[in-house]
């Protein structure tokens, strides 16, 4: 008879298939010896008798070969069938518990909607932002190719440099220039437009591997200064503009007053790799003839690049190495020192978005884990009430795995109940998100869930269902059978001495209800100083002083292009112009024009300081930031002055120009003297074509101005020279000589004022367009609009992880009280008072606490690093901020401890004394 | 005996161990023993073979097995019949006869 219990048992301890092999060996081992006994005791010598008894019994590796596979697959099948069928019974079981208790179920889904949702949400901004394939083909060959020295490892590159390495490199298919301008189109009726143009020598589309969606792309000789007068469209301007004409490829269209071609228009969705421009398009292509720029010195392109089949980007920057020597040795004023980096498209586009994106899905996994704790702190009150039945199974042979097994199955269904809640959560917080999160960010339009989505959420609510249920399954493993069944069901925590098993200690921490909210209280401390540093820098951030006015100025951009204004005198005259008819307007006090704004990135370029040609000049001379001003833009900007003087009529002399400085510089290449009165001189007024330098022309320092931030609000400001744009530009510098802003200072809203600024200016050229208008307010916003998404939803995080964490104390210390309640009833019956009784509970809560805040502490020294990289004008671990956020976490404990400590004090001696 | 002997004794050894049974339970090496016995030691069996067609005939519930003791007090595994064992005995049983009906029919001289 074999039993079902037998059969049973042995299920369930895993019959492993050595077990099954022993077995089989020892059932045809008795065979064998019993045989030979058999032909002993007719009379063989025992050794004789053994081999005739394994003749007998044939190849007995191939039988044991034969009864292992037989036996193997009708245990496996019947293990298979125990398995589903079990599977399916503690599936039902927990559905069945999701209907009968609706609250529990509303409470845990809750909280699971919230840790799930929070994930799932960053983890889609995460994956349209940075997991989405470049819209290229074989995205991983290409690259940008960057000039590096010892300032920065990601200079642009001079066109001379760039043919050179197009002539010589042997690990690129291709290799093209390119840089961006801002061209004005018009014609046929329309308005004039200025628009945003790229400029790329031949093979950029080839390169990307880009098919034009009508006409063709450029061909290598309209590179030729002379073929180049084509153009090719952006999808976009040709729908817009052209309606989407069929015919558009060979008219002509006006460019910068200019007849040019039409050859080709990009398809739709096309995409450049440049990486300043993030989600801007670019209008219009035109070629780049490398014939016009011979400077070597003037490096204002990038090099866009596709690996040759097989070749990676460690081989093609070894290649690139070599040609960056010989082109030091061989132009040493222009290159030397300089080396180049070959940087792979993929962390060009990506890079900075995504470390802030993971930072964000680290917090929410904190979350996670603290709202894991949550719901495995509830299961474990419940699987307390099941000990009777768990500790039956546990003596008919169920061991831990199956237990564990038993319970995951039990909670599939809740976890992922609270995977649905939190996938629409998250769907719901994500549509959210894209209002909130900062335009410049690549993508935002394709931000949304999908199925790669929903997996991660499956993914995710499964793995939270695995870590939930781990700790009330390890608790149900100290159950001792014979207290269980004593007990009944009163909930009191197992006798750790008695253990059937023995536990690793880790997992016996985890069980204990105590010690899981004090990791909560940990991971809770950690996201909350997280969340105060952030919200200190940006207020930081903001109170930062700019140094120019944020309120009442209006910034305008002018263009100033076409043969009209290849002459210096009419462009001197224009700007006049302008200037003095703005300025008269009512409302408007004072205008100036600039060439870049601040905050905004900038221009920069070597001075040679007069007295120090030696140390100063050439490539290694100072770079400083070099902006061309109208005399009034720092009055109408609000750039105070601190020594000398503003711009006067004679400061724009050819012969002996005055410039301003900035206070960085004064004290950077002047240290502990007054600057006015210095001379210097600007690199490029050396390299003029024709191979004949000119006159050198000196620049005087008349004033000091106070530091105003070039390349960001979060950089510090770089020393910087202000220069009038009435002597001609040196040849060197193309559009950076031109000012391209018009700075007006008003008394009235700013932005009232635009219509009547642009007519004007209009007014004056009617075919150069006048755009922008925005306040430098507006300006100030924009470049705080990353750290403001970082810090908002951090915030957020850590508002979501305390609430949850009251709610961990506040379950902990009710079981607390409910554990105690006969103790509390003795107490009181020996005379006690409510206050006693009171303290008792704070002071439970308080030690928990404690343990909670040396946890915290540990971990906010690990995050240290990672805060760091966040943080602005404030340390990583900042005392007061730390000492500021374990003080409110104790105040979140305390609160949340209230409720149960004043059920203490509620309980009725008599009533609690007789309960036993 | 033809090669076939191994296939042919496959199917009858299996009917063989189910009759070796409906004496009652017992382990592998008792089964050689009463086939042995039986038959006088006029039919010699590969004795190890009999254990993959147990592990088969177990797998499809003609028989059960079982642990229990030997009876020179050794751990060893004893076999059952089960109904559906007893079915396919009866079943194999009736086939077999009709087998050697039709071989004998073949074998008979033929009438003049």
């Amino acid at each position: 008879m074999t039993s079902s219990t037998d059969r049973w048992a042995r299920f369930l301890s895993r019959f492993s298939s050595r077990a099954l092999r022993r077995e089989i060996d020892e059932e045809l081992d008795l065979h064998l010896e019993m045989r030979a006994r058999d032909f002993e005791s007719a009379g063989m010598d025992p050794a004789a008798a053994r081999r005739e008894a394994e003749r007998r019994f044939g190849d007995a590796a191939r039988i044991r070969r034969e009864a292992f596979e037989a036996e193997n697959t009708r245990v496996r099948r019947e293990e298979r069938a125990l398995y589903i069928d079990a599977f399916r019974q503690d599936l039902f079981y927990g559905l069945r518990q999701i209907v009968r208790r609706p609250g529990f179920t509303a409470v845990v889904v809750l909280i699971l909607a919230l840790g799930i949702g929070a994930n799932t949400a960053i983890f889609s901004v995460f994956r349209t932002i940075y997991l989405r394939p470049l819209p290229y083909a074989s995205p991983h060959e290409l690259a940008l190719v960057w000039r590096s020295d010892a300032r920065t490892a990601r200079a642009p590159i001079s066109m001379p440099n760039f043919l050179d390495w197009r002539e010589s490199n042997r690990t690129f298919e291709g290799l093209a220039a390119m840089t961006s301008a801002r061209f004005v189109l018009t014609g046929a009726g329309e308005e004039p437009e200025q628009l945003l143009t790229g400029r790329t020598t031949h093979g950029l589309f080839e390169i990307l591997r880009v098919q034009p969606a009508l006409g063709r792309t450029f061909s290598p000789d309209e590179e030729v200064l002379g073929n180049d007068r084509v153009v090719m469209l952006s999808n976009t301007l040709w729908r817009r503009r052209y309606d989407a004409d069929p015919d558009i490829v060979g008219r002509t269209v006006t460019v910068n007053g200019e007849p040019r071609a039409v050859v080709g228009v990009l398809p739709e969705g096309f995409e450049h790799p440049l990486p300043w421009f993030y989600g801007v398009e670019f209008e219009m292509w035109v070629p780049l003839p490398p014939a016009a720029y011979t400077s070597r010195s003037s490096n204002s392109y990038l090099a866009v690049g596709r690996f040759k089949p097989g070749i990676g980007r460690d081989a093609a920057q070894e290649d690139m190495n070599a040609i960056a020597a010989w082109l030091s040795d061989a132009y040493p004023e222009a290159n030397e020192g300089d080396g180049i980096n070959v940087a792979t498209l993929h962390d060009e586009l990506l890079g900075g978005a995504g470390r802030s994106l993971l930072f964000l899905l680290a917090a929410t996994g904190l979350v996670l884990l603290i709202a894991c704790g949550n719901v495995a702190s509830l299961l474990m009150a419940r699987a307390a009430a099941r000990r009777t039945e768990i500790a039956v199974r546990t003596a008919l042979g169920a061991g831990r795995q199956r237990l564990l097994r038993q319970l995951i199955t039990e909670n599939l269904p809740l976890s992922l109940l609270g995977g649905v809640a939190g996938f629409l959560a998250a769907a719901w917080g994500v549509s959210l998100l894209r209002s909130v999160i900062p335009a410049g960010a690549p993508r935002v339009d394709q931000l949304g869930v999908d199925a790669s989505v929903l997996a991660f959420t499956l993914v995710v609510a499964l793995a939270t269902g695995l870590i939930f249920s781990l700790a009330p399954a390890a608790s149900t493993w100290r159950v001792d059978l014979t207290d269980a069944l004593k007990e009944g069901s009163r909930g009191a925590v197992a006798t750790p001495g008695a253990s059937l098993r023995r536990l690793p200690s880790i997992f016996r921490l985890f069980t204990n209800r105590n010690a899981l909210v004090a990791v909560q209280l940990a991971l809770a401390l950690v996201l909350a100083n997280g969340a105060a540093l952030m919200l200190n820098s940006y207020a930081r951030l903001r109170a930062t002083e700019q140094n120019f006015d944020t309120e009442n100025v209006l910034v305008m951009s002018l263009t100033l292009r076409g043969p009209r204004f290849e002459d210096h005198a009419n462009v001197r005259a224009h700007y006049d112009e302008v200037v003095r008819r703005v300025e008269a307007l009512p409302g408007v006090s004072r205008v100036g024009g600039v060439s870049k704004l601040p905050l905004r990135g900038g221009t920069n370029g070597s001075v040679v300081v007069e007295g120090r040609e030696d140390e100063t000049g050439g490539r290694d001379g100072p770079l400083v930031e070099i902006s061309v001003v109208t005399s009034g833009y720092h009055e109408a900007m609000g750039i105070r002055l601190v020594a000398g003087r503003g711009f006067e009529p004679a400061d724009t002399n050819r012969a002996h120009p005055g410039v301003i400085i900035n206070q960085t510089m004064a004290e950077r290449l002047w240290p502990g003297e007054s600057p006015l009165g210095k001379r210097i001189l600007f690199e490029t007024n050396t390299s003029a074509p024709g191979g004949v330098a000119p006159e050198p022309i000196w620049s005087t320092v008349v004033g000091v101005v106070v530091d105003v931030r070039q390349w960001g609000i979060e950089t510090p400001a770089i020393p910087e020279v202000y220069r009038t744009y009435n002597p001609a530009p040196p040849s060197g510098m193309h559009s950076f000589s031109r000012v391209r802003w018009l700075v007006i200072r008003t008394e009235v809203e700013p932005t009232s004022l635009i219509p009547t600024v642009r007519r004007e200016v209009l007014a004056i050229a009617p075919d150069q367009p006048v755009g922008g208008g925005y306040t430098m307010a507006q300006l100030v916003e924009g470049r705080m609009i990353g750290r403001r998404f970082n810090t908002l939803l951090l915030s957020l995080f850590a508002g979501i992880a305390l609430a949850l964490v009251a709610a961990g104390v506040y379950g902990v210390m009710s079981y607390f009280v409910a554990q105690r309640t006969q103790e509390i009833g003795v107490r009181m019956a020996l005379g006690a008072e409510r206050g006693n009784v009171l303290r008792l509970v704070i002071l439970r809560t308080l030690k928990l606490t404690a343990l909670g805040i040396v946890l915290g502490l540990a971990g906010i020294y690990a995050t240290t690093r990672t805060m760091a990289s966040m943080v602005y004008g404030i340390g990583a671990m900042d005392p007061p901020t730390i000492v500021a956020g374990v003080l409110f976490l104790i105040l979140v404990a305390v609160m949340s401890a209230i409720i149960p400590a004043v059920r203490a004090t509620r309980v009725d001696p008599l009533a609690a004394l007789r309960t036993s | 005996m033809p090669d076939s002997k191994a296939e042919l004794l496959q199917g009858t050894l299996d009917m063989l161990i189910l009759k070796a049974l409906t004496q009652g339970p017992v382990h592998g090496y008792g089964i050689a023993r009463w086939i042995q016995n039986t038959t006088d030691d006029q039919l010699q069996i590969e004795e190890g073979s009999l254990y993959p067609a147990l592990y088969r005939m177990d797998r499809r519930g003609w028989i059960e097995s079982e642990w229990g003791t030997s009876e020179n007090n050794r751990r060893a595994k004893f076999y059952k019949l089960t109904p559906k064992g007893r079915a396919q005995l009866k079943e194999q049983v009736a086939g077999w006869q009709r087998f050697v009906s039709v071989v004998a029919l073949i074998l008979e001289p033929q009438p003049v």
